[in-house]
C-alpha cells in the first residue's frame, strides 16, 4: 500500500468536506474490494475516508418502496425479514454475494459506488429501477451506471441510501465464478410499476445493461417460453479465463430462464 | 500520523497508538498484539485463514484497517476456549479429524462459530458445506470439518434447550 | 496395554496396543486453540520484516532498481540486492547431489523465470517493508520468454524424476499394436500446477555469530540443514532449524527454497533477527510446482479385452537452468499386465520456475492419462471398465517381472464397487438422469502408488522413573506425525502413549528423513521402532545379568516389554518394572539408536506398493456443463495402518486432491509476459467445502511380510492416483464425450467453445 492519512468522520457532510477539499482523497465503505485494491497499489489516495462513522446503515419499508442505507452490509440485506418480504430476489442476491466473511463486512453502497463489472447489485437495481441517494441529489438507476467502474457520482459524493420500489414479481439467477463467486452472468428480471425490466452483469465489457430484446418479449409473455427465440450476441461480452463470450452469452440466456423461474 | 485505537479483544480492552494506518487488523492482532493464532494465507480474503469474529460477525481480518476497527469487539481463536474448557466447535474438530496441518483450522474454527451464530446452517450438511465454503484446506479436510460443525451444532442446541426455563 | 515380543514372533507382528489405534491428534489441541506456533509466528526481540521483490518478466535482465526511494520510505533498513549482499560460501547454482536444486539468490541481474527474487527489502514494520519492496519499481532489459511446449527444442532428459531413466521398454510395442485387434491413441493435456499450501513459505532467521536459529517449515530437516551450511560455510551443528507445524508441504517444502535462504542472507546482512513470508503470487515461482505434460498414449487389445500393448508417453517441461523431470509415463509401470510395454519421457525447456516434486509426482499427472485411456481402451472392447480392469490384473509388476510383496488390489475393486453400487451402472454413456435432470455418470480408476522407504536414525529412551521418551526429528506437515509415531514409540517400548514423550520437529534431533514420497511413517517408524527395541534390549541385557532380578537368567527365554515391566516369556509370574531395574543399577536413564531404511534384499525380489480403486459419480447440468462431483467412494490398501483415523483423512485429501486435479487446478501463463496470469487463491482454484460433498474412504485390511517389519506402506499420495481418472471416466460416461485436456471446464463440457 502506498502511505495514506487515514480520516473517519462523523457527519456526512463532514465527509463530504474532507472528500471535495482533496481531490486524491477516497472513500471506504466496507473495503471488500478498495482493500485489495490499496495493497496491490492499484490505487493511489492522499487520504482515506471512511464512512463507517457516519450511520448510514439501516434497511426501511414505506409506501411501496425499500430503502437501504448506503453501509448496510450484505448479510443484514439478506437477513432482513423486510427485505425478505418486499423484495426476496434482492435478499436472496445479497446472500448470494461472495462468502460470508465477505457479506459481513460489504455494503451496497460501496458495491454500486464502485461499478465492478461483475457485482450483483447493480443487476438488481437497474432492474429494479431504484434510485440512489447522494449527499446532494437522487439518481435514477438507468442514468448512473455508465459502463465499468464509471458512474454518475460526482467527485466528493457520497451514496446515502438506495430505494428499491417494490415490484409485483423479481427473480435472480447468476452463475458464479466457482472460487470467488462473483457473477460470470447475472441475471435480474423485474416486473412492476415501471414494467419488465431484464438488467445483466458479469457479461458486458461495458459492466451492468438491460436486455431490451427479452424485456419486449417478457412484456408481450411472462414467461420461459417467450425467451426460447431471443439471441443474446456474445459482440461486447467479457471473455476470460473462465469463459468466453459466447459461452457468456449462452450463460444469459439460461440465467434468464432460472431468474424468471425464481420470479415466479 | 499516529492513531489511537482502542478495541476489546477477547474480553480484553486494549488500546494501541498506530504509527501506519496502513496496519490491518490482522497485521494488528499477529505482529502488534503476538495473537498469531489467527493467520495470513493470502492477505486478499480469498482463503479465510484469518477469519475473527467482529462484533460477533466473522469476517476476513486481512480486509479490515485496524484504525476502522476503532471500538469494535474482536473475537480471535485464542479467546474462543472457556476456563480451560474447549468451546464445542474446538472439541468437535478434534474429535472429527477436522483438520491436518492445522494452518486455516483457526479460521475454519471462528467460521464455524460465526456460522453456528448466524443460525442459517441448521443440521443440514449441504448448507453447512456452502456455509463453510470461505475457509479454504489445501490439506482436504472437508468431511471432518462439515461433521465437526454438524456436531457442535447439536451440542449447542442442547445447551440452549438444557437452559431454557 | 503395549507389548513386544524380543525374540520369537516375526519382527512384522509387533504391532502392539497403540499402533492401529484410530486415535486423535495428540497436536490437536494446540491446533484448535491457536497455540500451535507456525513458522511465521515468531517474535524474537529486534525482530525486522523483510519482504521479496520479484520479477515482473519471464527472461532478461534487471537494468536498475530505484534503491532511494525505497530507502526513503520510513522504516526500511535495508535493501539486498545483488550488489548489497551477505557473501555465500558456495554458488546457489552448483549442485552436488540430485535432492541439490539451483537456488535464486540474488547471484546476478539475471533474471530466469517471473516471480524470481531480485531484492529483499528489509523495514522495522511489515507494512514498510511492502511498500519498500514496491518502491523499487525495477526497470528490465526483456527477452522473449518461452512459455508452451511449442516455443522450444524438444530433447529426451537424461532421467526423470530421481534418476529414472527417461525410456523404460518391454517386449515389442509396435508389433505388438500391430497384431491387435483393437487399438485407440489419445493424447491428454495437464497443466502447470502449484503446491499452494495455506501456509506461505515463512522464516525467522536470527544469527548469533556463527551460530544460526531458524524457524521454518521444512519437510526435510537434514538436507536443510546441510545446504544452510554448504551456502554460508558454517558447521552443520551451528544451525538449529525448529520445524514443530507445518502449514501444509505437499513436495514445495520438501527442499529448502530461495527464499528461505534469503530470509537467513537478510538476516546475516542487517545483524538483527528478520522474519520472511512469501506473499501468496510469490508462491507461483521460486518454490516449484507440478510441471504441464502432453501424454500421449496407445494402446493395443485383443477383443476379448486382454492389453497387449501399453504406450505411455510423455512430453514435459522443466526450467532453463535446472532438471526436474515429471516421470508421468512411469505410472503405467506397475498396474496393468500387457506383454509390450513402453514409457518415454521428452522434455522442453522454459522461462519457469523449476518445477518440483509435489503430491504423488509423476503417479498423479499420469495417472489420470492411463486411467482415461484405459477406459477409452474398454469401451473400444465394448466392456465394462472394472471388468477390463480385471481383465487385465497384473499379477506380478508388468515393468520388472516381480512378485509383489502384496497387493490387495481385488479385494480394492470389489469393496468399493459393492458399496457405490456399480453393478447398476448401464454400459452406454449418457444414460442416466437425476431427478432434476442432471446428466449422471460413473467413472473408475485404480490407484496406485510405491512404498518407499528414505533412510532414518531415531533415539528411545526409558528414564528412571519408568517413562518414555523419543527423539526423532520428523515432520508433520499434517499427515499426523506427531501421533502417528508416538504410537509406534510407545509399542516400541512396551509403553502406554501417556507414558511416552515424543519430540520431532527439530534438527537438533536424529535426522528421521525426508517427509515425502509417502515414506516418512515407514522410515522414521522403523527407526523409532528400532530404537525402542535397541533400549529395551540394554534394559532386558541389565536385568538378565542381574541376579537379584526376577528376570536373571532369562536371557535365552526372552523376555516380553509390556506396560512399563519387562516378563519372562516362558514365565509372566516373573516380571519386573522398568523403574526398578534402572534403580537397581543406579541408572538415570538407558537409551537406545535405531535406523530405518529400505531392506535391499527385499527390495530386489520384491515390486512394493500401495493400491486401491476409486469410484466416482459426477453430475452435470446440461444447460451450462456445470460438473458436480457428487459421491466418491475410495478402497486402498497399504499394508499396516498405524492410526486408522489419520489415515482415512489422508485418503480423503488425496481423493479431494484428484477432484482439483480433474475439475479445478491450472496455472494459466500469460504467453506475451510469462507471468502466471491467476496468481492467486481466487483465480488458481482449489476445491472448497461445497465441492466434495460426499466422499467415503474404505480401509482394506494388507498384510505385508516384506515391505518393512511393521508391514507400513505410505498413504499420503495414492489416493490422489485413481480419483482424478475416475472423475474423467464419469464425465464421458455422463456426456459420451471424451475430454482429454485437464481440468475439465464447464465450457468443455457444455460444448460451447470446446
Amino acid at each position: 500500500m502506498y502511505a495514506f492519512a487515514y480520516q473517519k468522520p462523523a457527519t456526512v457532510a463532514e465527509a463530504v468536506k474532507l472528500l471535495s477539499a482533496d481531490p486524491e482523497a477516497k472513500a471506504l465503505a466496507g473495503g471488500m474490494t478498495y482493500i485489495p485494491v490499496l495493497k496491490q497499489r492499484l490505487a493511489r489516495p492522499s487520504a482515506v475516508v471512511d464512512l463507517s462513522g457516519l450511520g448510514l446503515a439501516g434497511i426501511g419499508v414505506s409506501g411501496g418502496v425499500v430503502t437501504i442505507g448506503a453501509m448496510t452490509t450484505h448479510a443484514a440485506v439478506a437477513a432482513s425479514a423486510e427485505v425478505r418480504r418486499a423484495i426476496p430476489a434482492l435478499a436472496a442476491l445479497a446472500g448470494g454475494i461472495g462468502d460470508n466473511e465477505v457479506r459481513h463486512r460489504g455494503t451496497i453502497g460501496g458495491s454500486l459506488a464502485n461499478d465492478d463489472p461483475t457485482a450483483d447489485y447493480p443487476a438488481a437495481v437497474l432492474a429494479l429501477g431504484a434510485t440512489l441517494r447522494t449527499d446532494r441529489r437522487t439518481i435514477a438507476a438507468d442514468g448512473y451506471f455508465q459502463g465499468m467502474f464509471t458512474t454518475a457520482l460526482e467527485p466528493g459524493e457520497i451514496i446515502t441510501a438506495v430505494a428499491f420500489p417494490v415490484p409485483e414479481k423479481a427473480g435472480y439467477a447468476k452463475f458464479p465464478n466457482p472460487a470467488s463467486r462473483y457473477a460470470m452472468v447475472g441475471v435480474f428480471v423485474a416486473r412492476g410499476p415501471q414494467g419488465v425490466r431484464v438488467a445483466v452483469t458479469g457479461a458486458g465489457q461495458g459492466g451492468v445493461f438491460r436486455h431490451t430484446a427479452m424485456e419486449k418479449a417478457l412484456e408481450k409473455s411472462w414467461s420461459a417460453d417467450a425467451l426460447a427465440g431471443v439471441a443474446t450476441p456474445a459482440e461486447g461480452l467479457n471473455a476470460d479465463l473462465h469463459g468466453s463470450a459466447e459461452y457468456r452469452a449462452h450463460l444469459v440466456g439460461v440465467m434468464a430462464r432460472r431468474a424468471l423461474a425464481a420470479a415466479g | 500520523m499516529s492513531l489511537s485505537v482502542s478495541l476489546t479483544v477477547n474480553g480484553v480492552s486494549r488500546t494501541i497508538v498506530l504509527d501506519d494506518p496502513r496496519v490491518t487488523l490482522l497485521d494488528l492482532l499477529r505482529e502488534r498484539f503476538d495473537l498469531t493464532g489467527t493467520k495470513k494465507g493470502c492477505d486478499r480474503g480469498q482463503c479465510g485463514a484469518c477469519t475473527v469474529l467482529l462484533g460477533g460477525r466473522r469476517i476476513n481480518s486481512c480486509l479490515a484497517l485496524a484504525a476502522s476497527c476503532d471500538g469494535a469487539e474482536v473475537l480471535t481463536i485464542e479467546g474462543l476456549a472457556q476456563g480451560g474448557a474447549l468451546h464445542p466447535v474446538q472439541a468437535a474438530f478434534i474429535a472429527h479429524d477436522g483438520f491436518q496441518c492445522g494452518f486455516c483450522t483457526p479460521g475454519q474454527i471462528m467460521s464455524a462459530v460465526g456460522l453456528l451464530g448466524e443460525g442459517q446452517a441448521g443440521d443440514d450438511p449441504e448448507r453447512v458445506r456452502e456455509g463453510m465454503s470461505g475457509n479454504l484446506c489445501r490439506c482436504g479436510a472437508y468431511v471432518g470439518i462439515t461433521e465437526a460443525v454438524l456436531e457442535a451444532g447439536r451440542v449447542l442446541a442442547g445447551r440452549e434447550k438444557g437452559t431454557a426455563p | 496395554m503395549a507389548e513386544i515380543a524380543l525374540s520369537t514372533a516375526p519382527a512384522h507382528l509387533r504391532h502392539g496396543s497403540n499402533s492401529g489405534q484410530p486415535l486423535t491428534r495428540r497436536d490437536g489441541l494446540l491446533k484448535v486453540t491457536g497455540a500451535a506456533r507456525f513458522a511465521a509466528d515468531h517474535h524474537p526481540p529486534g525482530l525486522l520484516h523483510a519482504v521479496i521483490a520479484a520479477s515482473t518478466i519471464a527472461r532478461g535482465r534487471v537494468v536498475s532498481l530505484d534503491l532511494a526511494a525505497a530507502m526513503a520510505h520510513p522504516g526500511v533498513v535495508a535493501v539486498m540486492t545483488p550488489a548489497h549482499k551477505p557473501p555465500l560460501a558456495a554458488d546457489p547454482d552448483a549442485k552436488t547431489n540430485p535432492f541439490m536444486f539451483r537456488l535464486d539468490l540474488l547471484q546476478n541481474d539475471r533474471v530466469r523465470y517471473a516471480g524470481q527474487p531480485i531484492a529483499v527489502v528489509i523495514a522495522e514494520t511489515l507494512e514498510a517493508a511492502t511498500e519498500g519492496a514496491a518502491l523499487l519499481a525495477p526497470r528490465y532489459q526483456r527477452e522473449p520468454a518461452r512459455v508452451g511446449f511449442e516455443d522450444a527444442t524438444v530433447f529426451t532428459p537424461p532421467a526423470v524424476g530421481v534418476g529414472s531413466p527417461a525410456e523404460v521398454v518391454v517386449g515389442d510395442v509396435a508389433a505388438e499394436l500391430a497384431a491387435a485387434r483393437l487399438r485407440i491413441e489419445a493424447t491428454y493435456e495437464t497443466p502447470a500446477q502449484y503446491h499452494n499450501p495455506i501456509e506461505p513459505h515463512a522464516i525467522v532467521a536470527a544469527w548469533d555469530g556463527e551460530k544460526l536459529s531458524v524457524d521454518t517449515p521444512s519437510q526435510g530437516l537434514a538436507m536443510a540443514r546441510a545446504r544452510i551450511a554448504g551456502l554460508f560455510g558454517i558447521p552443520a551443528e551451528n544451525i538449529e532449524i525448529r520445524s514443530p507445524f507445518l502449514g501444509g508441504g505437499f513436495g514445495c517444502k520438501g527442499m529448502l527454497s530461495g527464499p528461505q535462504v534469503l530470509g537467513i542472507m537478510a538476516a546475516r546482512l542487517v545483524g538483527w533477527p528478520v522474519k520472511l513470508v512469501l506473499r501468496r503470487e510469490q508462491m507461483f515461482g521460486p518454490v516449484g510446482h507440478r510441471a504441464p505434460s502432453r501424454q500421449t498414449l496407445r494402446l493395443g487389445a485383443e477383443a476379448g479385452g486382454r492389453l497387449r500393448a501399453l504406450d505411455h508417453h510423455t512430453l514435459t517441461a522443466s526450467s532453463t537452468f535446472d532438471d526436474f523431470f515429471e516421470p508421468a509415463s512411469n505410472a503405467s509401470h506397475t498396474l496393468y499386465a500387457s506383454p509390450a510395454l513402453r514409457s518415454a519421457h521428452e522434455a522442453v525447456r522454459l522461462d519457469t520456475g523449476t518445477p518440483l516434486f509435489m503430491r504423488a509426482p509423476g503417479e498423479a499427472t499420469g495417472s489420470i492419462a492411463l486411467e482415461s485411456a484405459i477406459d477409452e481402451m474398454a469401451a473400444a472392447c465394448a466392456m465394462d471398465p472394472l471388468a477390463f480392469r480385471l481383465e487385465n490384473y497384473a499379477e506380478v509388476e508388468p515393468i520388472s517381472g516381480k512378485p509383489f510383496s502384496s497387493k490387495a488390489l481385488r479385494e480394492c475393486y470389489a469393496r468399493g464397487a459393492e458399496r457405490f453400487g456399480w453393478t447398476a451402472r448401464p454400459l452406454a454413456p449418457g444414460a442416466m438422469r437425476d431427478e432434476a435432470g442432471l446428466l449422471v455418470g460413473w467413472g473408475v480408476g485404480t490407484a496406485t502408488f510405491p512404498a518407499l522407504m528414505f533412510q532414518g536414525q531415531a533415539r528411545a529412551v526409558i528414564r528412571a522413573d519408568g517413562t518414555g521418551l523419543i527423539e526423532c526429528g520428523a515432520q508433520d506437515m499434517g499427515q499426523g506425525a506427531w501421533t502417528a509415531l508416538a504410537q509406534i514409540g510407545a509399542d516400541g517400548l512396551g509403553l502406554d502413549l501417556e507414558q511416552v514423550e515424543f519430540r520431532a520437529g527439530s534438527s537438533d534431533l536424529p535426522d528421521a528423513g525426508i517427509a515425502g514420497g509417502s515414506a516418512h511413517t515407514a522410515t522414521a517408524g522403523m527407526a523409532i521402532h528400532a530404537a525402542g527395541a535397541d533400549a529395551i534390549g540394554r534394559l532386558a541385557a541389565l536385568a538378565t545379568g542381574d541376579e537379584r532380578s526376577a528376570l536373571f537368567g532369562a536371557g535365552n527365554a526372552g523376555v516380553i516389554a509390556r506396560a512399563g515391566r519387562l516378563y519372562r516369556r516362558d514365565d509372566e509370574t516373573r516380571s519386573e518394572r522398568y523403574a526398578d531395574i534402572l534403580a537397581r543399577a543406579g541408572l538415570f536413564e538407558i537409551d537406545g539408536r535405531g535406523s530405518g531404511a529400505a531392506d535391499p534384499v527385499a527390495l530386489a525380489r520384491y515390486a512394493m506398493h500401495a493400491h486401491g480403486a476409486v469410484f466416482a459419480e459426477v453430475k452435470i447440468d446440461p444447460e451450462f456443463g456445470q460438473i458436480r462431483v457428487s459421491r466418491l467412494v475410495g478402497a486402498f490398501a497399504a499394508g499396516r495402518l498405524v492410526n486408522p483415523r489419520l489415515v482415512r483423512s489422508q485418503y480423503y485429501g488425496g481423493m479431494i486432491w484428484g477432484v482439483s486435479f480433474a475439475l479445478h487446478e491450472r496455472a494459466v501463463v500469460d504467453p506475451r509476459s510469462g507471468r502466471v496470469m491467476n496468481a492467486n487463491l481466487a483465480e488458481y482454484r482449489v476445491p472448497v467445502n461445497a465441492d466434495v460433498p460426499s466422499l467415503e474412504a474404505i480401509l482394506v485390511e494388507e498384510e505385508d511380510p516384506h515391505v518393512n517389519a511393521l508391514g507400513i506402506k505410505g498413504v499420503g499420495e495414492i489416493a490422489i492416483t485413481g480419483s482424478a481418472g475416475a472423475i474423467a471416466n464419469a464425465i464421458w460416461h455422463a456426456t459420451g464425450r471424451r475430454l482429454r485436456r485437464f481440468p475439465v471446464t464447464l465450457e468443455q463440457v457444455a460444448g460451447v467453445a470446446g
